[in-house]
């Protein structure tokens, strides 16, 4: 078995939507139907939500994470996928993208070998470290590296999943530029969100073994 | 009885081509169809020759679910399903059978007093229209049809080749939640809830249902358009 790479200090990200996982007010609310209609592939909402976005992207700063000139990678769910016909959350937000131009094709390079803990519903203690995404994924190399990769997910939480992602492409891609988007993302550690939309760029990175974002 | 008949989208609202792909075009109604909006949906199935142990746990776990507001999904076989059923109605809560027959029949005949009792003041759903042979294939259908209708799927007690099992792989390849009692995963002599673990089952306890409500979506009855963010 190969050994996974070194993980990547830190990597940009950008999202869009923000959820709160026990706000009570009715826009906290409204951000769970919203995570709701993501999770579930509600029909409508991903286009309308990329619709959106895309007339947010340049204000927002996220012309270099999404665009005709960006390969788009799905982020593996939290386990295997049962089938080819399964749901597939982060494909299925590429796919509207690329529909909308914001993605110039799709490369499901990333797969899941072995189940790790959804880190939306963890407790704190018990959501899967960094190096466990990491050595729990694996990813198919090509021999021609795009220009542009964004890594595609529907959440972030802490933003494991996605550095460990974007480090294994990284390795496989090495000359490419690297970038991770998250539909949504989600305020744990605030009581209640004030919108449900909130466009922004920041970063994700390594301090000591435990990962950081910010916004 | 009246029994009306519906598209699966007229009933169950738009499905995603993941979704489309195992449903049924029509599904028959008695009953309250206004239920499936009146709060998360959770199927509670698992075997016919259930234990003891498995239909008590079946029971507490449905009454649990259903005081909290969980519609009780289940298929209205014997054993795990005949006391999901009973015990969301015994706690005053909602259920809806979805069943392997058309709606004029019974199976087990045994139950036809319980079904009458969820068609006059629950849900009984069937995708076999009036008339349709009883076949084989009938109940792994009627079970994907049941991890379609259900938010989250919960299994009790099953064996190897429980019909149950089709239930839990369709609910993993729609994407959503599926649990495995605690007690199924102490029964060593079981491979598939070890086969299903590993592509993203969870393990729960009848000490820890919270961790169910964690995953359900918050269904109130008014439904927002998916066009406002």
């Amino acid at each position: 078995m190969k050994k996974p790479p070194r993980l990547l200090s830190e990597v940009e990200f950008g999202t869009f939507l923000v959820y709160s996982p026990r706000g009570k007010s009715e826009t906290s609310k409204k951000s769970r139907k919203n995570r709701d209609n993501v999770k579930q592939d509600k029909p409508g909402f991903l286009k309308t939500a990329v619709d959106r976005l895309k007339d947010v992207l340049s204000s927002a700063g996220l012309e270099e994470f999404l665009g005709p000139q960006v390969t788009l990678v799905p982020a593996p769910r939290s386990a295997p996928l049962v089938g080819k016909d399964a749901l597939w959350p982060g494909l299925r937000i590429c796919e509207e993208l690329v529909k909308c131009g914001l993605g110039k094709e799709i490369l499901p390079c990333l797969s899941r070998t072995k189940k790790v803990a959804k880190s939306a519903f963890a407790a704190p203690g018990e959501r899967a470290g960094v190096q466990e995404h990491l050595e729990s994924m694996e990813v198919e190399r090509l021999l021609v590296a795009p220009v542009a990769i964004t890594v595609v997910d529907d959440f972030v939480t802490k933003g494991a999943t996605l550095l460990a992602a974007a480090t294994l492409v990284k390795d496989a891609f090495p000359s490419s530029a690297v970038r991770v988007f998250a539909l949504v993302r989600t305020m744990g550690l605030i009581p209640d969100v004030e919108r449900t939309v909130e466009p922004c760029k920041g970063r994700i990175w390594l301090e000591g073994s435990e990962v950081r974002r910010e916004p | 009885m009246d029994f009306i008949e519906y598209s699966v989208e007229n009933l169950l609202g738009p499905l995603n081509e993941v979704e489309k792909k195992n449903a049924p075009a029509r599904l028959y109604v008695a009953g309250h169809p206004e239920i499936l909006d009146s709060g998360a949906r959770v199927s509670i199935v698992g075997s016919r020759k259930a234990s003891k142990r498995g239909l008590e746990d079946a029971w507490t776990l449905s009454e649990q679910l259903a005081s909290r507001g969980v519609v009780i999904v289940s298929g209205l076989a014997e054993g795990i399903d005949t006391s999901a059923h009973k015990a969301a109605i015994e706690a005053k809560g909602r259920t809806i059978a979805v069943l392997g027959t058309p709606l004029d029949e019974a199976f087990p005949v045994k139950n036809r007093g319980l079904q009458t009792l969820i068609m006059q003041k629950h849900l009984c759903i069937s995708q076999f229209p009036s008339g349709a042979p009883s076949q084989r294939g009938n109940f792994p259908m009627r079970n994907r049809t049941m991890a379609l209708i259900s938010d989250a799927t919960i299994i009790v007690e099953a064996g190897e080749k429980s019909g149950s099992l089709h239930q839990g792989w369709e609910a993993l390849r729609l994407g959503r939640p599926l649990f495995l009692l605690e007690t199924i995963i102490k029964d060593s002599g079981l491979t598939w809830p070890l086969e299903m673990e590993r592509y993203g089952a969870q393990v729960v306890s009848l000490k820890a249902l919270d961790l169910v409500f964690e995953f359900l979506p918050e269904r109130t009855g008014e439904e927002a358009s998916p066009f406002a963010l």
